[in-house]
């Protein structure tokens, strides 16, 4: 009887793997023909864009690779290897853009952005907001593309705040704001390499001495993720000419939802904008972030995958779909005021030597000290 | 209830492509000979493209 068990289960196994193989084999042949279609209809650089996408969202499905969940178990656990990988990720993405940039300005640009009373706002509400949905800008599109809940009910709501953070950023930028400050205007390329190595890694040591000696090294898994993150934010930027976003593209895909729903958005300063009007009217497959914002959602998809048949889902509490949904659509407003997500500010504009980016990171991560809090008291005290 | 994950994708499959039908019936053609070089990086042209570090214009 055992032993009639026994091989019944191991031809069972057998059966499915070689359906796992099966589905891989069809996943690559699929993506990649979705890369080439692209390439074929739009241009080989927004098929090259989909397949540097699609490598984010594998990268960061795959070797889970994440924003906020690092900064709360740096918060709530003193578990800094996440973070202390993200400040890895961006100094290996610095050093190369930082000097693209130089060799070719104007067609490369960084994400360079002013800092200011909005922008501070804003990032302190994201950093709040995303630890209570569980997912930053880009961790969002990663859930909802894996098949999360959270993140697929997230999603829409990040859309939508992240249009109508667009409608209204005329009155917070009348808050006050500095001009827009790039490192190496004040310090040139050397000196910006320097001082952004120069700060990465002393943040990076001071995180590593939050943890207990026997548990500092930081696992392999996040080392390739690092290195792979910041190999395809070069790509992203050389092809692109700008660094890696996400905000962006979500905001277009609520304002021509908007727009072809019969709203006028050339009474709004941001839609009415010469870039922003001609990229409401032509294809979503022309606009750079939104292309690498369909890539990451399947790679994450494909990753999910991937890795095996994947795990049943338990409904989530009412009052979880309802503190999830205003937590996302203030996240996606917040990233507006805030000149990007983790991803856009944070990620890109310290890796491409914006003071924004470092104000960001400040600013989310007290946001984030306060989220956390925040989600413990709405979600789990409650239960 | 439980919820699979594979039906979340496929609501989100779902989603994306009912964006990007919309996006095929009302947003202008695309005319493939229009496309930029395949590198920003030496094309010898500004970039362009919408950010999310954009400021209003």
């Amino acid at each position: 009887m055992n032993l009639m068990s026994s091989t019944t289960t191991t031809a069972a196994d057998s059966n499915n793997d070689v359906g796992q193989r099966r589905l891989r084999i069809l996943l690559g042949i699929g993506t990649t023909l979705l890369v080439l279609v692209l390439a074929i209809y739009a241009g080989l650089r927004q098929g090259l864009l989909l397949a540097i996408g699609l490598g984010f969202g594998i990268t960061l499905e795959g070797l889970r690779f994440g924003f906020a969940g690092p900064w709360r178990q740096a918060i709530l656990q003193r578990n800094t290897h996440g973070l202390q990988a993200q400040l890895l990720a961006i100094g290996l993405t610095a050093l190369p853009s930082l000097f693209l940039l130089e060799i070719a300005a104007g067609e490369l640009i960084g994400a360079t952005a002013p800092v200011g009373v909005a922008m501070i706002f804003g990032a302190f509400v994201f950093g709040a907001a995303m630890q209570v949905v569980l997912g930053c800008g880009s961790g969002t599109l990663v859930n909802a593309g894996s098949g999360n809940l959270m993140g697929l009910w997230a999603l829409p709501f990040f859309i939508a705040g992240s249009f109508l953070g667009t409608l209204h950023l005329p009155e917070w930028h009348a808050l006050g704001q500095l001009p827009p400050i790039a490192l190496s205007d004040w310090l040139g390329t050397s000196g910006a390499i320097l001082l952004t190595l120069a700060i990465l890694t002393g943040l990076g040591w001071w995180f590593r001495q939050w943890m207990p000696v026997t548990e500092r090294t930081l696992p392999r898994r996040l080392w390739i993720a690092a290195l792979c993150l910041a190999g395809l934010a070069v790509l992203n930027l050389l092809v692109a000419g700008q660094p890696w976003g996400v905000v962006y593209g979500l905001g277009l895909w609520g304002a021509k939802l908007a727009h072809w729903s019969g709203m006028e958005l050339a009474g709004f300063a941001f839609w009415s904008g010469a870039g922003n009007a001609e990229r409401l009217t032509q294809s979503l497959m022309l606009d750079i972030t939104s292309v690498t914002d369909f890539g990451l959602l399947l790679g994450a998809g494909i990753a999910a995958r991937w890795k095996g048949p994947l795990a049943a889902q338990v409904s989530l509490p009412t009052r979880l779909w309802i503190v999830g949904a205003l937590a996302a659509l203030l996240m996606g407003y917040a990233s507006r005021l805030a000149y990007g997500c983790n991803v856009g500010a944070f990620f890109s504009g310290i890796s491409t030597g914006s003071l924004h980016g470092w104000v960001w990171f400040i600013a989310a991560f007290a946001g984030s000290l306060l989220g956390v809090r925040l989600r413990n008291h709405l979600l789990e005290e409650k239960r | 209830m439980t919820l699979q994950r594979s039906h979340a994708i496929g609501v989100l499959l779902l989603g994306l492509f009912g964006l990007l039908f919309l996006d095929l019936l009302f947003s202008a053609p695309i005319d493939p000979f229009q496309a930029p070089p395949p590198l920003a990086f030496g094309s010898g042209a500004q970039a362009s493209g919408g950010f999310c570090a954009t400021p209003l214009e």
